[in-house]
């Protein structure tokens, strides 16, 4: 048994990015990827093993990049990708603890992590999560993350949690108990999908420009909207070569808007199964989060939705990134130690 | 808010209780096979209830089988494929027994609806070969099957009745609403071997050929479904009492097919009977099969295929199966069921 105190912790794996907030007060956000020097040569101008973050995106030409989480779960059937989400946490343990460096295997015994996956998540899933977590921390609770979220916020009762990530967009109604299969959803309609949507009606307008996936995630980023546009968004691209400005208002409009039908379809539906008298106040307390929930407009498309099954109110949060985690370290620290004794890993 | 500590507390003891559940091995509450045993026996309730009226009538019932029974390796095997949930279910601790399977005939009731399924449509062409399409060769083979079946006085529903895209959640839901009592889902294979020409149909079941799961997977793309309802469709694999009956359907259509399309084209191989976790197949209620009713990857029958002969000859072999099937559940004349409810308009309508 470990002497040390034990440290909270809370985490919310992302397909994108991850976060983790720790009862020591520390919090931070990675990028989710992974990278390898290619060779002896790469491995001699990086002087690392691994690369994590924004570290490795920035050095990505010497690395073998990995992007290990898909839809916010490990991917299956890869060990490098297995391999890269264990270097994802160790690295996110080791900015917690304040040891940059990371103790090694075995070092954080005395950590109890809450961590977030998406709604569905299969059984299978957490248990390669398990494993994966196996040796890095003493003690291990996983829960969906839209549940880390209303814990988190304290909306525990009559509320729709709307959870929009990279990779899934997480729902969860609760009704004052831990929420059941039938209480969430997971769909896979997220921030991946929209980024996919607009590349491909860029390459059609734009056969000749030049531009990655990198970049179009970053202009989504910037300036996602549903609804009528602001002001033409207008983003620079090589083309043969040259930098030129081009419109790209129309094609980020339609793939913002691509979310929307599956989105309120979902939410409504999810409504309409909540007992009768409790209906209305849950169309009132739709809590709208996750990076891809930060669209602009969308929480207002959502509440127009909401005016068919008779109105309600969506709450967006601006803030997005250490909901999560700050959720799982709420349940971290809330769990009593009796209770923690039997999440051993 | 006073309750707040309360709630809490009840919620923390919800996740406490998951991840017990989790590191022992146990399924999920909502994935326990106690709801699928409630949701299959709510299913046969009233069957059983009949079946005690029966016998208070002293009328021979003893075809209650247990041959029908789901077959926990079948799950087993599926969810190897297809996630975990029916791994999840089928390791599950045995409380329950399997539920008995029903033979329906039992109940002489024959066949009254068919819900006929075209694959594909719209911008989802399916396979291609020059100018034929998939999709509108198992639509105009649809059309030419409903017609015979409507003569034949069968009622009909079809998935879909013109060139449009219809996901494969909206077909099943659209099966199940109209209450089918068969469902067959037309479709024209593509074969590597391009020398091959063949038949073969599909019943719900897990397949460990590569070949199929590529299929499935193909076929299964673009379902509509989440990943929590394709978690609830293979919770009703163990519903499966449906299955044997899907199978003999299989058989019937296999064999009529076969039989029609050698006289034509003697070269043909009978490519069989064949299970594969198509999601029409398994997310339907009641039995169903998917037929490839020819090869499109194969030019002599992509030319067979552009003569309209050729494609009522098709259609002509499923109706052949679908009531040499219904017969053989031995309805006698004049005691079919009683009317059925409504059908329902096709999807989007």
């Amino acid at each position: 048994m470990s002497k040390t105190p034990p440290l909270h912790v809370g985490i919310d794996l992302g397909t994108s990015r991850s976060s983790i907030s720790a009862s020591n007060g520390a919090r931070h956000v990675v990028q989710s990827y992974v990278g390898w020097p290619v060779d002896m040569v790469a491995r001699k101008i990086l002087k690392r093993d691994v690369l994590i973050g924004d570290d490795a995106l920035e050095n990505r030409p010497m690395l073998d990049l990995h992007r290990p989480l898909e839809r916010g779960l490990i991917k299956e059937g890869s060990e490098k990708d297995e391999l890269a989400v264990r270097e994802l946490l160790k690295h996110l343990l080791a900015l917690a603890s304040g040891n940059g460096e990371g103790d090694g295997e075995g070092g954080y015994e005395h950590v109890r992590a809450v961590v977030g996956v998406p709604a569905a998540a299969l059984r299978v899933s957490r248990q390669n999560l398990r494993q994966a977590m196996e040796g890095l921390v003493g003690n291990l609770m996983i829960v969906s993350e839209p549940f880390a979220v209303a814990y988190g916020l304290e909306a525990l009762l009559h509320t729709l949690v709307i959870d929009m990530g990279a990779g899934t967009t997480d729902f969860c109604v609760m009704n004052g108990r831990y929420p059941t299969e039938d209480d969430q959803r997971t769909l896979t309609t997220a921030g991946d999908s929209v980024d996919d949507l607009l590349y491909n009606a860029m390459r059609e307008r734009y056969p000749e420009a030049a531009f990655s996936k990198h970049m179009v995630r970053a202009w989504k980023e910037e300036h996602s909207f549903v609804g009528e546009p602001k002001a033409p968004v207008r983003v620079e691209v090589p083309v043969k070569g040259k930098p030129t400005q081009i419109d790209i208002t129309r094609e980020l409009r339609a793939a913002c808007e691509s979310v929307i039908p599956p989105i309120t379809e979902t939410m409504i539906d999810l409504i309409s199964r909540v007992e009768p008298e409790y209906q209305s106040k849950v169309r009132n307390h739709v809590i709208l989060t996750g990076g891809t929930g930060l669209i602009g407009g969308l929480g207002a498309a959502l509440e127009a939705a909401l005016k068919e099954i008779g109105g309600g109110k969506v709450k967006v949060l601006r803030d997005p990134i250490f909901i999560g985690s700050d959720g799982g370290l709420a349940i971290a620290s809330d769990a009593p130690d009796s209770d923690w004794e039997k999440l051993g890993v | 808010m006073a309750k707040l500590p309360r709630i809490k507390k009840r919620l923390l003891q919800g996740a406490i209780h998951a991840n017990v559940e989790l590191i022992a091995g146990r399924p999920p509450r909502a994935a326990m096979p106690r709801r699928a045993f409630f949701r299959t026996a709510l299913r046969t309730a009233p069957l059983l209830l009949s079946l005690g009226a029966v016998s208070a009538s002293s009328l021979l019932i003893a075809n209650v089988t247990r041959e029908a029974a789901p077959d926990p390796g079948v799950a087993l095997r599926a969810g190897s494929r297809l996630g975990g949930a029916a791994t999840d279910a089928a390791s599950a601790p045995e409380m329950f027994s399997a539920p008995a399977g029903i033979d329906p005939r039992v109940f002489p009731l024959g066949i009254r609806r068919v819900i006929v399924d075209p694959g594909h449509g719209g911008v989802a062409v399916g396979t291609v070969t020059g100018k034929l399409r998939e999709s509108h060769l198992t639509l105009d083979i649809a059309w030419r099957l409903r017609q015979k079946l409507t003569a034949a006085g069968f009622e009909v529903a079809m998935t879909r009745e013109r060139d449009e895209d219809v996901e494969l959640a909206d077909r099943v839901d659209f099966a199940n609403r109209n209450q089918g009592d068969v469902f067959v889902s037309i479709h024209v294979n593509w074969l590597e071997t391009r020398a091959v020409r063949g038949v073969e149909t599909y019943y719900l079941g897990a397949t460990d050929d590569p070949y199929l799961t590529e299929l499935a997977s193909v076929e299964n793309r673009d379902s509509g479904y989440s990943l929590t309802d394709f978690r609830r469709l293979l919770d009703g694999l163990y519903g499966g009492v449906r299955q044997k009956q899907s199978r003999q359907l299989a058989e019937s259509v296999q064999r009529s097919i076969h039989r029609t399309l050698a006289k034509t084209i003697p070269k043909i191989q009978d490519r069989g009977v064949k299970t594969a976790p198509f999601v029409v197949l398994i997310g339907t209620d009641m039995p169903a099969i998917l037929a490839e009713v020819s090869c499109l990857s194969n030019r002599e029958d992509a030319e067979q295929l552009e003569r309209p002969e050729h494609r009522q000859a098709i259609a002509d072999a499923l109706f052949l199966g679908i009531q040499n099937y219904s017969e053989s559940l031995a309805a006698p004349s004049g005691s079919g069921p009683a009317r059925r409810t409504p059908l329902v308009t096709a999807k989007g309508s």
